[in-house]
């Protein structure tokens, strides 16, 4: 507050002004009257000054107080209130979908603890989420009633949650002074409970649970017509018990295996021919009181033919690759090359190019241009010659090196998130590397064109790569829930499991996975199927489910005051208003005729 | 006459009709009328006995009383006379304001009833104006009912103006007046007391009735839009004063003005005069009619 902020005092000096106003305005009205001799006898002293006396009736105090009002207002005043703010962190991962004996969600007997909780009278309530990653809710709730409103409006997602995430955000906000509680309403029991500083809300007992964990479906080999799939199950209980895996494609059954889990233990499953289908839903039975972990969903590569897509200056490099079964190819020159034609091919394959984005299929990339991004290469040119190579790896399996003819090259230095497969003199010559789903290769020699037999150590580490990137072109795992991935070139919409339908911007990420299933990425026409599932056996762990383990901090300083300035301002504009009103109200009724002549 | 001066009602006309002007003494009058003068005269009135001299008629000849003494004594009888009435108006600037009040006007119908019903009589009447301008209708005695609308007509056109002296002005009227009869001032009398007091003395010590009749203003007795600061004029001197005027001192002029109005009826009377206040925020019949009573009217 501080009157001497330049409106205050400008409206402090009209005070005077005021006053000289009402001087101003009283200035004698002339009336003619019948005689003096009355008005003699008042004893009043006949006036000769230019001014009359001030009057300074009930209106001049009423517009003294509006104009001080409003100075003061200018002032900005405020009271200032002692607040007892707490944080509350409500898990919302996929767990919390479980049913409880009663029939109740964990998440709803959660929301309904808290509710109890919060009838302590709290002033202000910060509200923190656990999944997919510990975020607060939005900014502080003031009072129980509007914490109730937003806590009402929550859903559960699908995604699972980090515990050691949750924990360190619950050491973070148990260090901060200015809360002076943390609640933490979750299935995951919190150690160290700090009495008066930490609380714990344990929803849920143990209860054994049967939970799939990864699932995923993979081609045999080049242009086969079936897949494979391979599924991981656990049984979160305190005995063996057999379990049933169904496999179908969405509508049909495909398969059915069984399978024996002894206590706590975790099985895999393969089913090795499955034909193809656009994606695949995995069934456990028995089902138990958390479902979402029942069911997985996994989408193949491609089946039947490879498309391959050869952007090369050379484009005679390309010849040979077509002569392999199952194989359609495409050439493009660099100078043609549109990201949205990596969407309708299975393996892109970059000789002296690089893409300016990152392609939406798996990709090869044979001696590109160094220090263009997204890879950045550092690249050195000179005689390759490979010393060493990693094994077992897919990519070096079955290739002796050593026969390599020696050709004139390039060396990469280290990169960043690609792998060296094999290196020679000056660095490395073969780079791995992942980046959101997509499997991608560079090489610092050209092993075009695919002469069959007659280079044979070459033809094998083509067909190597080749299968490599072609029987996992699509996403090699499913995706998680919750788990950010960055959308393809050309798609222009997503559309979840639930049907609901996100306009996306291709390079960009997409957060909005946060329900288990398959979703559609849609181009125009073309359509890409992708799945998303809970896959975390962790969190699945009912019986024996992680602890939210809190370091044990130092003994907490006391809660530093907090302290609330309720702004007066506009409390006091108000009363001006009311008053300048009640004033014209009285002013109108009573006014009286200014300057009337009794004549 | 009615539209010329809106009180004078027909229904009020009619009840002024019944009524007559009576005095406290006989005055010699001009002409037979229905008073009784100090002349002797010929009415029922016994006045006095004289003896009997030549040329008397026998028929006034008191035989009891000639009877008791052995001499003739003649009965002597009272004269009728008309009665002269005055009627001064104040005429002056204070009787313009308030201009709401009307009090002027109010004065001439007070004047003008009071002529009806002298007229009515038979009697004569003389209306003056204080300030000494002279109304041609009425400028001497005026006889006859039919001659109300005549002076009607007269006095709507005269328009208060000026400062009047009340004592100066009743003297120098005075001076005029050859026969003493009944008097009537009409004014507001916002003016010195002193001047109230010499000037309505000296027509008592003329052994006139006198009968004074003040007229205030309803708004002019509230100070009604004299509020705040406020510089007041006075109508006739000019002279000025400032005043911060507030509701206490409306209530204070209030009583001040009623007070005058007190003191004044006190006076008259003290001297044998008669006096009756109208405030035109009342109806002018209802004031007539009650204050004839005390101005000597009678049915």
């Amino acid at each position: 507050m501080g009157l001497l902020y330049p409106i205050g005092l400008s409206l402090a000096a009209l005070i005077p002004v005021l006053a000289l106003a009402y001087l101003v305005r009283e200035r004698p009205n002339r009336v003619v009257v019948s005689s003096l001799l009355a008005f003699r006898a008042l004893g009043a002293s006949q006036g000769r000054a230019k001014w009359g006396r001030p009057r300074f009736d009930w209106m001049f105090f009423a517009e003294l107080l509006i104009l001080l009002l409003v100075a003061l207002a200018a002032a900005e005043p405020y009271f200032i209130r002692r607040q007892k703010p707490i944080a509350v962190v409500l898990d919302n991962s996929g767990v919390m979908r479980a049913k409880m004996p009663s029939g109740q969600s964990r998440f709803d007997a959660a929301r309904g603890r808290l509710f109890a909780f919060l009838r302590g009278g709290q002033d202000e309530i910060t509200v923190y989420l656990t999944a997919p990653l510990p975020h607060p809710l939005g900014p502080p709730l003031a009072g129980e009633d509007a914490a109730r409103a937003e806590i009402d409006k929550l859903k559960p997602l699908d995604a699972a949650e980090d515990p050691r995430a949750v924990a360190d955000l619950v050491e973070r906000l148990v260090d901060d002074t200015r809360y002076a509680q943390v609640v933490v309403a979750s299935s995951h029991p919190l150690r160290p409970v700090i009495p008066g500083r930490l609380m714990g809300l344990t929803i849920g007992d143990s209860v054994a649970n049967f939970a799939l964990g990864s699932f995923v479906v993979e081609r045999g080999s080049l242009g086969s017509q079936t897949v494979r799939a391979r599924a991981v199950a656990a049984n979160f209980s305190s005995q063996a018990a057999p379990v049933r895996l169904t496999v179908s494609d969405g509508a049909k059954r495909l398969a059915v295996k069984e399978l024996n889990l002894a206590a706590g233990t975790v099985g895999a499953v393969d089913f090795p021919d499955l034909p193809s289908a656009p994606y695949f839903r995995l069934q456990l039975e028995p089902t138990d009181a958390f479902a979402l972990d029942n069911v997985a969903y996994a989408v193949p590569g491609a089946g039947g033919e490879i498309r391959i897509l050869f952007v090369s200056p050379e484009p005679n490099d390309a010849s040979g690759l077509d002569a392999l079964p199952g194989v359609r190819l495409v050439v493009e020159a660099p100078d043609k090359y549109r990201p949205e034609q990596s969407l309708s091919a299975d393996i892109v394959i970059f000789e002296y190019a690089a893409p300016k984005e990152l392609p939406g299929a798996n990709t090869l990339l044979v001696m590109p241009p160094g220090a263009t991004p997204p890879f950045d290469f550092a690249t050195r040119s000179a005689t390759v010659e490979i010393m060493s190579w990693r094994r077992p790896n897919p990519l070096t399996d079955g290739v002796n090196f050593r026969l390599f003819e020696a050709r004139r090259g390039e060396f990469f230095a280290p990169h960043p998130w690609m792998e060296t497969i094999a290196d020679g003199t000056d660095g490395g010559l073969v780079l791995s590397g992942e980046r959101d789903g997509r499997r991608y290769i560079a090489l610092g020699f050209v092993p075009f064109p695919y002469l069959g037999k007659r280079n044979l150590p070459m033809s094998v580490f083509t067909l190597n790569v080749l299968s490599y990137l072609g029987r996992l072109m699509s996403p090699i795992e499913s995706y998680r829930v919750g788990q950010p991935w960055r959308v393809p070139p050309g798609v222009e919409r997503i559309v979840a499991p639930s049907g609901a339908t996100f306009a996306v911007t291709p390079s960009r990420l997409f957060d909005g996975a946060v329900e288990q299933g398959v979703y559609q990425l849609l181009n125009g026409k073309d359509r890409i199927l992708r799945a998303v599932n809970f896959d975390s056996l962790s969190e699945s762990n009912l019986l024996d489910p992680a602890v939210f383990a809190v370091a044990q901090a130092p003994p907490a300083a006391e809660p530093a005051a907090t302290e609330a300035k309720l702004k007066l301002a506009p409390i006091l504009i108000a009363a001006a208003l009311a008053l300048a009103a009640l004033e014209a109200t009285l002013a109108y009724r009573r006014r009286r005729p200014m300057g009337r002549i009794l004549s | 006459m009615f539209d010329l001066v809106p009180e004078l009602t027909p229904k009020l006309i009619s009840r002024l009709d019944h009524l007559r002007l009576r005095t406290k003494r006989e005055y010699a009058g001009m002409g037979r009328g229905s008073h009784l003068s100090p002349r002797r005269g010929s009415s029922l009135e016994f006045s006095d006995f004289r003896p009997y001299a030549l040329g008397d008629d026998f028929r006034y000849i008191d035989w009891g009383l000639y009877a008791r003494t052995d001499k003739f004594y003649v009965k002597l009888f009272k004269e009728e006379e008309s009665l002269l009435t005055y009627i001064f108006i104040d005429d002056s600037a204070s009787m313009a304001h308030p201009a709401a009040d009307n009090k002027f006007r109010a004065a001439l119908a007070i004047a003008l009833a009071l002529a009806y019903v002298v007229l009515s009589e038979g009697d004569r009447v003389m209306l003056r104006m204080l300030s000494g301008r002279v109304v041609p209708a009425a400028a001497g005695f005026v006889q006859g009912r039919s001659r109300v609308a005549d002076l009607a007509r007269a006095l709507v056109g005269v328009k208060p103006a000026g400062a009047l002296d009340l004592a100066a002005a009743l003297a120098r009227e005075l001076i005029s007046i050859k026969r003493a009869g009944k008097v009537f001032v009409i004014s507001d009398f916002l003016m010195l007391f002193n001047s109230i007091r010499r000037g309505l003395g000296l027509f008592a010590a003329a052994n006139m009735d006198v009968s004074a009749i003040q007229v205030l203003g309803a708004s002019e007795l509230k100070a009604q839009g004299i509020i705040g600061q406020a510089e007041l004029v006075d109508a006739e001197t000019g002279e000025r004063l400032r005043l911060s005027v507030g509701e206490n001192e409306r209530a204070r002029y209030r009583e001040t003005l009623l007070r005058l109005a007190r003191e004044i009826r006190a006076v008259c009377l003290k001297q044998g005069m008669r006096y009756a206040l109208y405030n035109t925020g009342d109806s002018f019949e209802d004031f007539f009619l009650k204050a004839a009573v005390h101005l000597d009217l009678v049915h």
